[in-house]
């Protein structure tokens, strides 16, 4: 089991590596995009129209890559002050339960999100010199990252399960030590101590 | 309470209604959470939270400490003042909360620990300023609101000056009753002297520029606010290679930090879309409305009784959550009690803002007590006395209209 969880781990980070990558990428191409728009608004007193929808769909990507990178790492925002008082086992329990619920949530929005791709397949973006469908930039970024945040639950419900089987560690045990040692790692040094 | 993270316990509870009720498509309400957050202010939000870690990273936080050190540092209150103020010109380029308290926050509770004062009031005082943050211009919060409401990013902006500054007035006064009463420990720097106050000034004078670069960049209308946060990107990354504190590691994992924060926040952004859906079919704010106006039709018990729910709410859940549901039921009844959306919009975000500070869910105490190693009940303990200022800033806020409105209404035609 635990050498499974391993390898599983390392598929995670190999994920939180590639969004990583392409996250910066893409809020690079925010700032450069944005930047020329000024640009070439002042100097050449001649605006580029489809820069402004390039840095849009840049953000939204950004968006929901952000999330899933936020999940792996647990940056999102929760209320953690009633379950330490809860004991080892009990927190391990609401942990698992927590991440049942984002798992179905996933699933919904997955789902639905798969079916939007159908409609949205046959509107195109407006401004862009090259013809993309817009699936590209609102269900498929959508469906990526819930499915992204679903990865990272599973496993973080496996690693509570095995917690609790042990009779549950502490604050610290299961997926959220795992999650602190990626913050570190990934220099937002707040997390670290 | 379960460890559920807020913007998917919005998204499913509100996606649950809608399934319980069956007059809206799921497919419909999915389409629009990545469609809702397609809105080109929004773009603002990774510039500013960029710059504000750039910032950060580049040093450019230590130079401001230590200007503010040199400006206030021999005041009765010393290194509280210091850390007031140096979260005043922090505020200036940085446009959330939780930057101010990890980022500029690190270094003041650091100092303050180092000439003895207790570390739950350094982690207090860094709490209680940060909130500063996001009411001086930029502010990502702002931003939210703005789109939301449909009000002006500029106009928040400039209506965020004054009260912005005041609070960090009410603030110092607050540490200034406390060091002279002999409330706290406060061991006073002695006047460094003009001298060297100019030369702190000087070092910290391209820091400073930002700031005056970006409101005066909204005020002439050259650029939206989101050029404006590219700018400043773009500011800080050049100010750091050319000052040599900033360098490409630094810049990417700045990034990376970035690509979180805001993939969090517009997580939540897209997850209220769906909620924004719920209010309507259960037409909460006439029901809303209804009560309200039921207890009193008078302008000023009305937002009383606002400012406490916000308050109320705000000890239990996350900012920019509430702001997105709270803005959609309440703007109806505020404008028609003759309430400006950018007034509204101001009270509501320092009420907020108010509520990251207050226990048991106060997201900027939680940062800071990490910072300083203190126990929650301590900086609880601790941030009790700043409460007064900042509901004296939120009164004023609330009733005096005409200080809100003042800069932006200096600026229109």
């Amino acid at each position: 089991m635990t050498a499974l969880l391993d390898a599983y781990e390392r598929l995670l980070r190999a994920i939180a590596a590639l969004e990583k990558a392409v996250g910066v990428f893409l809020i690079a191409v925010i700032v450069v995009t944005i930047t020329i728009q000024v640009f070439t608004r002042y100097v050449f007193d001649r605006p580029i129209v489809w820069v402004e929808e390039v840095a849009t769909y840049a953000f939204i990507w950004g968006a929901f890559i952000g999330a899933a990178l936020g999940h792996k790492t647990r940056r999102h925002i929760r209320i953690e002050t009633f379950v330490s008082r809860l004991g080892p086992r009990g927190t391990a329990a609401m942990r698992i339960a927590a991440e049942a619920l984002i798992l179905l949530l996933c699933w919904l929005l997955a789902t639905t999100a798969w079916t939007v791709m159908g409609v949205e397949a046959r509107s195109r973006s407006i401004a862009l010199p090259v013809d993309i469908p817009r699936m590209w930039f609102y269900s498929v970024p959508l469906f990526f990252g819930t499915v992204s945040i679903a990865i990272a639950s599973v496993y973080f419900l496996l690693r509570e399960a095995q917690a609790l089987a042990k009779g549950g560690g502490g604050p610290d045990a299961g997926g959220r030590s795992i999650a602190r040692r990626w913050a570190c790692s990934s220099g937002s040094s707040r997390l670290c101590s | 309470m379960i460890e559920l993270p807020v913007g998917f316990a919005l998204a499913l509870s509100a996606l649950g209604v809608l399934l319980a009720e069956g007059q809206i498509p799921l497919t419909i309400v999915v389409q629009r959470m990545a469609s809702g957050i397609e809105s080109f202010p929004f773009l603002a939000i990774p510039l500013f939270i960029l710059a504000g870690n750039l910032m950060n990273r580049a040093g450019i936080a230590a130079r401001i400490y230590a200007f503010a050190l040199a400006l206030v540092g021999h005041i009765r209150g010393s290194l509280a003042h210091v850390n007031v103020m140096a979260s005043m010109i922090f505020a200036g380029m940085s446009g959330v909360a939780q930057a101010d308290a990890a980022g500029i926050g690190t270094i003041e509770i650091k100092h303050m620990k180092a000439r003895g004062f207790e570390p739950a009031f350094a982690a207090a005082v860094s709490a209680a300023s940060a909130v500063i943050g996001p009411i001086i211009p930029p502010s990502v919060i702002m931003v939210v609101y703005a789109v939301n409401a449909q009000a002006s990013v500029a106009d928040l902006f400039l209506a965020g000056i004054v009260p912005g500054v005041l609070m960090g007035l009410a603030l110092m006064a607050m540490v200034y009753w406390m060091a002279v009463t002999g409330r706290i420990v406060a061991p006073t720097q002695p006047w460094p002297g003009f001298g060297e106050v100019r030369r702190t000034f000087v070092a910290a004078l391209p820091a400073l520029m930002a700031p005056v670069l970006l409101c005066g960049g909204v005020v002439a209308g050259v650029a939206t606010p989101t050029e404006l946060g590219a700018i400043t990107v773009v500011y800080a990354i050049a100010l750091g290679f050319w000052q040599r504190e900033l360098t490409w590691d630094e810049i990417w994992h700045a990034a990376v930090e970035t690509l979180t924060t805001y993939g969090v926040l517009v997580f939540i952004i897209a997850a209220a879309v769906p909620f924004g859906w719920v209010v309507a079919v259960t037409e909460a704010p006439a029901k809303l409305a209804d009560f309200l106006l039921g207890i009193s039709d008078k302008k000023w018990v009305i937002l009383a009784l606002v400012n406490v729910m916000l308050l109320v709410a705000g000890c239990f859940m996350e900012t920019t959550a509430i702001l997105l549901i709270a803005t959609p039921t309440l703007l109806p009844l505020m404008k028609q009690l003759g309430v400006h959306e950018v007034h509204f919009g101001l009270m509501m975000i320092i009420n907020l803002l108010i509520g990251a500070l207050t226990p048991p869910f106060g997201v900027l105490l939680f940062i800071t007590m990490d910072i300083a190693k203190v126990s929650f009940a301590a900086i609880v303990r601790a941030i009790l006395p700043f409460y007064v200022p900042l509901a004296f800033v939120l009164l004023l806020v609330t009733y005096w209209p005409d200080m809100v409105m003042f800069v932006p209404n200096l600026f229109r035609d």
